[in-house]
Order: C-alpha cells, then structure tokens, then sequence
C-alpha cells in the first residue's frame, strides 16, 4: 500500500500543477458553437467554468494538465504587440480558434476557444494570455 | 476534385476555334476598372479631407493643477455599457483603433459596424501607413493585413464616415479568413464537392467569371476550398462561384478582401448632425498638473452625457502578457470608458477592452470577480493618471 502511495505521489498527475486562475471551476457537460465552413456547429461538451462566465476551459485542463496549458507555450518567442496576445497563442501552438459561444445548461455565453485535437483540450484564450503571464513568474 | 473535374474538361471535343483569351493582366484590369465604377455609381467621387477640419479636432487638455481623488459624493454612477452591445474581439489583429472607431460611430449611427470592414477600408486609404509597419520594417508589395496593426481613431473615423460602413451583419468582424489566409490550419476536412453536380457549363461558366482556368486553380486547390469557406463565414451573403471569381482574379490578397467586402455589403456613410464634433484631449507633462485632473473632467461630461469615451493609453500593467513580460515596456492600446462608479472607496472608471468576454487575458487584480465583467475591467483615477495618453468623445 505504501509503495502504490509512492508510485502515486511520483508518477500521478500533479495536483499542484498552477492554473493560471484563482477561482474553483465547475465542470458540467455542455455545449459549444462556433461557425465553421459556413455552418453553425453545434456539439455537446464538458465544460468547466468560472463563476462569471469569463473563463472557459476542457475538463483535462481544469487541473492545469492539458496540451492547451503545456509548458509549450514558455517557448513561443514574445509577440511584438502585447494587447492581442491570446489569439496569436493559439496559433503559434497549433490550436484552432473557434468564435463561438457555451451553454452552461442555463444559458448561451460568448466565448471564444482555442481547440486542441492531440487530447481534445481547449482554453479560451484569454487564458492561453494568461497561462503565457506564468512563464514569467520567477 | 478540381484535377476530376479537369479531367473531364480534358477530354472534351476541342471547342471550336474561340477568340484568344485575355491575359490575366487584362482580365485582371477589367475586373477591377469594374468595381471602381460600382464603387463610384454607389458612392459618388471620393470626398477626401470634407470631413476632417470641421468635424475632428485634438488639443492639449487644459492644465487643472495637481491630482485629487474624488469624493464619494463627486463619482455617482454613470453608464453607457448597455448601449454598446456585446463585448468585442478583435482576435489576432492589431486592429483596436479600429474596433473603437467602429463603435464610437455605431453608438452615433445606432447601428453595431463591422470593425473589419472598416479596418479593410483603412488599409485600403492609408498607402503611408502601410509601407512599413510600425517598428518601421517594410511590409513589402503585398502587405498582409495581418502585419497592419496600428492606426489611428480619427483617420478610421473619417474614413468611416466617408466612405460609409458595413454592419456587422453583413461583414462579420471573424477572424477565419485572416488566419487562412496566413496559414491554413484547419483540423477537419473540407467537405468535398460531388463532381457529379457539376457540370461543364457551370465549370466554363466560373472559367469565363474568374479569368483563370481550372488548371491554374488546381494548382492550390486545397487553399481555394478552405478560403472559400472561410469567406463564407466573413461575408454570408456571397455564394460561393462570387467569392472563387473574387479569391482567383484579385491580384492582391488586400484586394479580394476589398472586392468580396464591397460585393457583400451596401456601405451607407453615417448621417450626422451638422455640429457634429469629435474632440480628442492628449495629455501633456505639466510641472504641478496631473493627467487625471486635465483629462477626467472631460470623461465626467461625456459619459453623464450618455457618451461612451474613446481611451488611447498604455496596457502594460493591465494585459496579462505585457505586465508578466519583463521585454514589454509599453503596450500600447485603445479601448473605451463606459461607466463610472464609486467602488471600494475609489471613484473607478469601466474599461470596455476587445480582447473578447474574457478576464484570464487581463492581469492580476483587474482579472479578479471584483473588478472584471466579461471582457471588461474597473480602473481607478490612480490607474488613469499613470496609464493615459489621451481621451476622445463627441461633443
């Protein structure tokens, strides 16, 4: 038993992995919409949200383990303009931006995300911005 | 399916001998002296400079002597955020001059404008501002518009009002385009088109529209279909044959933005009232003033007068990225004031930024539940002093 507790503690995802927001989540299964090749699309997903509906991310990041809020994003070089970093983000880590909107089982927001389909994660970007905000912490 | 379709065309009986076919040079002319006679039957000549002297203006803000923060009393609640409908996003351009103009005239017009169209038509009137981009590095014969990212309020206002606007109903302010157009990345396949729907009047037909044969557009097939459904997304009301005539005769990607904006929308210039003035304030370094104290009596006015307030400052320590990252100095930024409020014991102005209804982009505290609203984040007077570069709104 000890040594599984070991094995855990050594290999088991790490629950001290910092996301880059301060609030709990909720996670629940919703759904998103985005335009894409002249259609709405709409698909059922998990969702995990803040409160105020300004943070959007998939239940694999939620714990700060996902391809979208991989240490990848420390590497990218600094954009030249900082007030639309998120977006370029996304591209620069090969994720797909997708205008859209959630629902949280109550209601439609606006929010954007950027899709990753390696583990199907995503974050909205303004979460990408922030996550890159933590490369700099020292 | 375009080598299919090809194919078929191919093997065809050989027409019978046909008038040579104008060089894509010459289709290409054509094609463009075109629009500009639509463009002049619609809009009549160019009326350049009629609205700029009597209708902007910027001075130095008066100087009104050192900071003091208001009182309670002084900072009741004023609002125009309802008015402004959703928060904005202007994604991976740089095209916040444009978003703010777009809405600065909307509020006026009470219409939501496509802040792409008008960042397009600004690209389009300011060849100056275009040779180089604003590190001063030359953007070169066919500058992306990706690479266009700085721009001025005023101009894009003037050219607004000018030229006229989309709405956004009709132009849709997407980044789906630019991206393809960068770099087509896209995770799912293009749905492909069944041959079979096809036939070879429709092909000549779309050969004869376009000027290009089927071999020369075979030739990136796969950036066509995805542009084109990308072009979809940005202008819903053009089929698909006017948006591969419009990709495959432009000779510049600036200009297929162009014709497929003025093919996809009726620009109509804003009416307004004759007296109709929009007033920028710059804040200038004054021994004994503070900018708070020159600039925030004109914000009071305009948003107790139901006016939004154009804000032209520095983001350094309100963006997430540029406040963690020891490389930016400054990042600078335009967004909106839309409401004032006495809170915790500050007197706190809303600022309406268009990096969508995030508050993660924001950095820490302006991203907390206290002082973010979706896409929006409460600066104080102590904030505005030490951020400003200078304030616009309609008198």
């Amino acid at each position: 038993m000890s040594l599984l507790l070991l094995m855990l503690t050594v290999f088991g995802p790490s629950a001290s992995a910092a996301t880059p927001w301060d609030e709990t989540l909720a996670c629940r299964p919703g759904l998103f919409r985005f335009a894409y090749a002249g259609k709405k699309i709409e698909e059922p997903s998990a969702l995990c949200f803040d409160q105020g509906r300004s943070i959007l991310v998939s239940p694999n990041c939620e714990k700060g383990t996902c391809e979208a809020l991989g240490a990848k994003i420390c590497a990218l070089p600094t954009p030249k303009v900082a007030s639309f970093e998120g977006p370029g983000l996304c591209e620069a880590l090969g994720g797909f931006l997708q205008e859209g909107a959630f629902y949280d089982g109550e209601a439609w927001w606006d929010m954007n995300r950027c899709y990753f389909a390696g583990d199907r994660s995503f974050a909205d970007t303004g979460v990408l911005a922030a996550r890159r905000a933590q490369c700099f912490k020292k | 399916v375009i080598y299919l379709l090809l194919a078929t065309l191919l093997s065809g009986p050989a027409p019978a001998a046909e008038p040579p076919r104008p060089t894509a040079a010459q289709i290409n002319r054509r094609i463009s002296d075109a629009f500009g006679e639509i463009e002049k039957a619609r809009f009549g000549p160019a009326r350049s400079g009629e609205m700029d002297e009597k209708h902007f203006d910027s001075i130095y803000a008066p100087a009104n002597g050192p900071f003091r923060a208001k009182a309670g009393s002084e900072c009741g609640t004023v609002s125009v955020k309802e008015k402004m409908g959703p928060v904005r996003t202007q994604g991976s351009l740089g095209w916040c001059f444009a978003v703010v103009a777009a809405d600065m005239l909307g509020i006026e017009a009470g219409k939501r404008f496509s802040y792409f169209d008008l960042g397009m038509q600004y690209f389009r009137n300011s060849p100056e501002d275009r040779q180089k981009d604003r590190y001063q590095e030359p953007l070169g014969d066919d500058p992306s518009v990706t690479k266009f990212w700085a721009g001025s309020i005023d101009r894009a206002m003037q050219i607004g009002l000018r030229g006229g606007l989309c709405t956004e109903d009709e132009v849709a302010s997407t980044d789906s385009m630019v991206s393809v157009l960068r770099s087509p990345n896209y995770p799912a396949k293009p749905e492909k088109i069944n041959p079979r729907h096809i036939n070879t009047e429709v092909i000549r037909a779309v050969e004869l529209s376009v000027g290009r044969t089927m071999e020369q557009m075979a030739n990136d097939a796969e950036e066509t279909c995805e542009s084109v459904m990308s072009a979809q997304l940005l202008v819903p009301k053009l089929s698909a044959w006017q948006i591969i005539a419009t990709l495959s005769s432009a000779r510049t990607r600036e200009e297929a933005f162009h014709w497929m904006l003025q093919q996809g929308c009726k620009r109509r210039p804003p009416r307004l009232p004759e007296a109709w003035k929009f007033m920028t304030y710059v804040a200038k370094e004054r021994p004994g003033s503070s900018k708070a104290a020159d600039l925030l009596p004109k914000v009071d006015t305009w948003l107790a007068g139901g006016k939004p307030v154009a804000l032209a400052f520095d983001v350094k320590r309100f963006h997430a990225g540029a406040a963690a990252n020891p490389d930016v100095k400054k990042a600078p930024h335009a967004a909106i004031i839309v409401k004032r409020e006495f809170r915790d014991g500050q007197c706190k102005y809303l600022v309406r930024d268009s990096q969508g209804p995030t508050c993660a982009a924001f950095a820490p505290p302006y991203n907390s539940a206290k002082n973010c609203e979706r896409g929006h984040y409460w600066i104080s007077e102590r904030d505005f002093e030490s951020s400003v570069i200078g304030v616009s709104g309609v008198e």
